[in-house]
């Protein structure tokens, strides 16, 4: 085999599925060599089943694509866009976003999402925490302090997200939550001991009973490596920074661990999944009733004391609490909850006892490590 | 705070909490222990968890039925100081039980060793540590048992060669080779090291029920500790076996031909640091075998147990050391799979390799999600290539590729966790595994009695 061209390709370089043109990436799922274009066919043909297989959507749906301008939603909105022309599903998509009120993070990250609703030609809304609660990010974590961001910022954003497709009249949202994020939820659950959400840690769809919106995750099983190589041959505009509040949390430290994994064995974010799905909680099993006799009189004892809380309340007994129904309401805002007050609410309360009642004119401290760390950058000497 | 326990040296005067008269040795879960209250404490772990009636010794007629079948507890001994501390701990309650009923024992206790040495090049061979164990537990009667692992093979009539293709199905062919090579040798054939550590439990599992089933032992008692466990739930999990920790890692009941056999972790509420603590305190230390092998530094020639072993350490450094206990918490309230029961038309079957249920087929799962269709050629030099691709190809099946295709293939039932497991092996090498054959096994393990006899001590 004489080479008759000087840029004659090796047969071994060739993609390993069509052999016919040069593979120009190692796919991160199980680093086959692939050329772009059948990198694009089994990129987009693997969400496609997965929309397929779950039925996430019916023909005339009004979907919102929840969009941060980050890596995962902007090609989240670009795939749709390609799939919904390409396989008919008949849909109709809306972008929403956001705004956290994280500055020098988010305000440049909507930015982007505004250029993406010209390009794909969407409807856009965007819904922000200083109108729905009174309170941006930067405010909560100086006020709440940076260990606990993610908690407010994760319960708020759930029910933005709602608020907001309501606004809409949706009653379906799609987030460009990966397969990475759903490996980490696995181990997180198992990692925190969260029985109630283990089993669902791995639905594609959730919908609660009482609540009209529905939520999906068309990326399931996508992973993020693929998606930043999507988005990188595509050419697609996102915005790259990391949510400066993030890396102090205890997600992080199971994300490290999945990337040491992953390097090891890429298949192990798959494996996650497929054990997630197989987790299950196991039959109560009915309480033992022996040696009741030896703690009759300590009973009697227990239930003529009262506990008085720190606040000065006293607790109602066990036998009065509400049981758990899919549908209870909160008192407070009338938010889909399980408890009288939703979390949303009740992380508020805190908040607000803790509020400085007075304020300084015109001060930035309050402004996030974001807004400062963008202020040191454009610093020249 | 790097570690639970914090060790008193002996200008602390503190006194023990528990016999508030002698000096305090170490503070573990906030409470001052000296040396006698703290084994006790430890003790107290096993005893609450192995309370069954079974274990305690017998009068009148249970007597006289369990003289007819007595109790027999398998205890799995790695030479670890897990299990070393469990040893001791089992042998205590042996003799505590005779000295308080006259030389009577509620149960017998089988101690199995598993050789590693020549696997892990350990620092000392078992039968070299043997007699000072002997020496250590002599106010015990103990049968010590050694296995060889090649013994996981039964006949080699069953080692097969495993094949897996692009599609994830899997075929297995009669292996054309003698084939006389032990089981360290086929497990180096493995592609990387996590196959071969996923292989190797499997292997143990198998080997220790077996010896169980032989033994007649209706219990088999494992030392993993409280960090331990909750280590193997995240390995199981993070290795696509997540479907069966519930009966893997956590007290059950394993069927196994005829028999059922109880499955104990009697220190799952101990933590590594207290298993240390304790095996500094009595001695046992020096008993202990360890692997020479050097330990991978660098997180990419780690295994996947290493990695996990590893997050657990620095969960312990950074605060966060209640993660284990509640994954071990976590871990008992799970149960089998349920949401494949209802899709009925495929009946649950057993992986051929490792043996566990299969609820979801593995094969289909995969193939949704990895897609191996290609895009359309469009250049005439896009079709040029794909010409010279096929006469390369069929260039090299001429070298003498063609009589195995011929061979006689049968479909392999594998489980998502061993296709994992398997999948980096080249499709044309394949990968030399003895296969399950349940028919079989039971007639080929009575027969393998005899050899344990031999090996005994």
């Amino acid at each position: 085999m004489t080479a008759e061209t000087p840029k004659k390709i090796k047969v071994s370089s060739l993609c390993e599925l069509c052999h016919g043109r040069k593979a120009v990436m190692k796919r991160p799922k199980n680093l086959q060599k692939l050329c772009k274009e059948c990198f694009y066919v089994v990129f987009e043909t693997e969400i496609h089943n997965t929309i397929t297989d779950a039925k996430l959507f019916q023909p005339g749906d009004r979907v919102a694509i929840g969009a941060s301008g980050g890596k995962d939603s902007t090609v989240l909105a670009s795939v749709l866009k390609t799939l919904n022309e390409r396989y008919n599903y008949g849909l109709e998509l809306v972008l929403l976003s956001i705004d956290e009120g994280i500055k020098g993070y988010r305000d440049d990250s909507l930015a982007t999402v505004k250029r993406n609703q010209k390009q794909y030609e969407m409807e856009l809304e965007i819904v922000s925490y200083k109108d729905l609660y009174n309170w941006s990010m930067d405010e909560i974590v100086s006020c709440a302090g940076i260990r606990s961001s993610c908690t407010y910022c994760g319960v708020l954003r759930r029910q933005a997200l709602d608020r907001g497709a309501a606004k809409l009249n949706i009653n379906h949202v799609v987030t460009g939550h990966n397969a990475d994020d759903m490996a980490e939820t696995v181990l997180m659950n198992l990692l925190r001991g969260d029985t109630g959400r283990l089993e669902k840690s791995t639905t594609i769809l959730t919908q609660s009973s009482g609540s009209p919106i529905k939520r999906s995750k068309p990326f399931k099983y996508t992973y993020q490596k693929e998606i930043v190589l999507y988005a990188h041959y595509k050419k697609l505009d996102y915005f790259s920074t990391e949510c400066t509040y993030a890396p102090e949390a205890f997600r992080g430290t199971t994300r490290e661990l999945l990337k040491a994994l992953e390097a090891v064995r890429p298949s192990c974010i798959m494996d996650i999944i497929y054990s997630g799905e197989h987790l299950a909680l196991a039959p109560k099993k009915p309480k033992k009733h022996n040696q009741q006799y030896k703690n009759k009189s300590k009973k009697v004892l227990e239930n003529q004391e009262q506990e008085i809380n720190p606040d000065g309340s006293v607790s109602l007994g066990r036998e009065k609490k509400i049981e758990f129904k899919d549908g209870n309401r909160c008192e407070k805002c009338g938010y889909l909850s399980s408890n009288k007050i939703c979390k949303a609410c009740m992380l508020l309360a805190g908040l607000e006892m803790n509020r400085a009642k007075v304020t300084i004119d015109g001060n930035t401290s309050v402004d996030g490590a974001a807004k400062l760390t963008k202020t040191l950058e454009q610093l020249s000497f | 705070m790097g570690s639970p326990i914090e060790y008193l040296d002996g200008s602390d005067s503190r006194l023990c909490s528990r016999c508030a008269t002698e000096k305090g040795v170490l503070i573990t879960r906030k409470e001052v222990f000296c040396k006698a209250c703290f084994i006790r404490f430890i003790r107290g772990k096993q005893r609450k968890q192995m309370q069954d009636e079974k274990y305690k010794v017998k009068y009148g007629k249970a007597k006289e039925l369990a003289a007819l079948n007595p109790t027999k507890i398998l205890l799995a001994l790695s030479m670890g100081i897990s299990s070393l501390v469990l040893f001791d701990v089992i042998a205590s309650l042996l003799q505590e039980q005779m000295e308080m009923h006259k030389g009577n024992t509620g149960f017998e206790l089988v101690v199995l060793n598993i050789d590693e040495y020549e696997l892990t090049s350990l620092n000392n061979s078992i039968q070299a540590v043997i007699p000072k164990l002997k020496s250590f537990f002599s106010y015990v009667d103990i049968s010590f048992k050694v296995l060889n692992i090649n013994s996981y093979i039964l006949d080699e009539t069953l080692i097969k060669r495993i094949r897996l293709y692009p599609d994830f199905h899997a075929t297995m062919t009669d292996s054309d080779k003698n084939v006389s090579s032990g089981l360290k040798d086929l497990l180096l054939s493995c592609p990387n090291k996590s196959s071969a550590e996923d292989l190797l439990t499997i292997v143990f599992d198998e080997l220790i029920l077996r010896t169980a089933y032989v033994e007649n032992c209706s219990t088999v008692v494992y030392g993993h500790n409280m960090t331990r466990i909750a280590n193997e739930i995240i390995a199981l999990t993070v290795k696509g076996r997540g479907s069966s920790i519930h009966e893997k890692v956590l007290d059950h009941v394993v069927h196994y031909q005829d028999k059922s056999i109880q499955i104990v972790y009697p220190l799952k509420d101990v933590l590594r640091a207290e298993v240390e603590a304790y095996c500094n305190l009595i001695g046992l230390s020096d008993l202990k075998l360890e692997s020479t092998k050097p330990k991978a530094t660098i997180n990419r020639n780690m295994t996947i147990r290493d990695l996990t072993t590893n997050y657990f350490n620095q969960l312990d450094a950074t605060g966060y050391a209640s993660t284990a206990s509640s994954v071990v918490k976590t871990g008992e309230k799970l149960g089998p799979p349920k949401n494949f029961e209802s899709s009925g038309s495929q009946s649950i079957t057993q992986c051929q390799v490792c043996g566990i249920d299969i609820h979801q087929n593995p094969q289909n799962w995969l193939k949704r999600i990895t897609v191996n269709e290609s895009a359309p050629l469009v250049t005439e030099e896009d079709e040029e290539y794909l010409k010279l691709y096929n006469e390369s190809k069929s260039a090299m099946a001429s070298l003498g590729e063609t009589e195995e295709s011929e061979a006689i293939t049968n479909p392999l039932g594998i489980c998502y966790g061993c296709i994992v497991t398997l999948s980096s092996i080249k499709a044309e090498d394949g990968f030399l595994w003895p296969i399950r054959n349940s028919a079989q096994e039971k007639e080929d393990i009575l027969n393998e009695y005899i050899l344990t006899e031999d090996e005994e001590e």
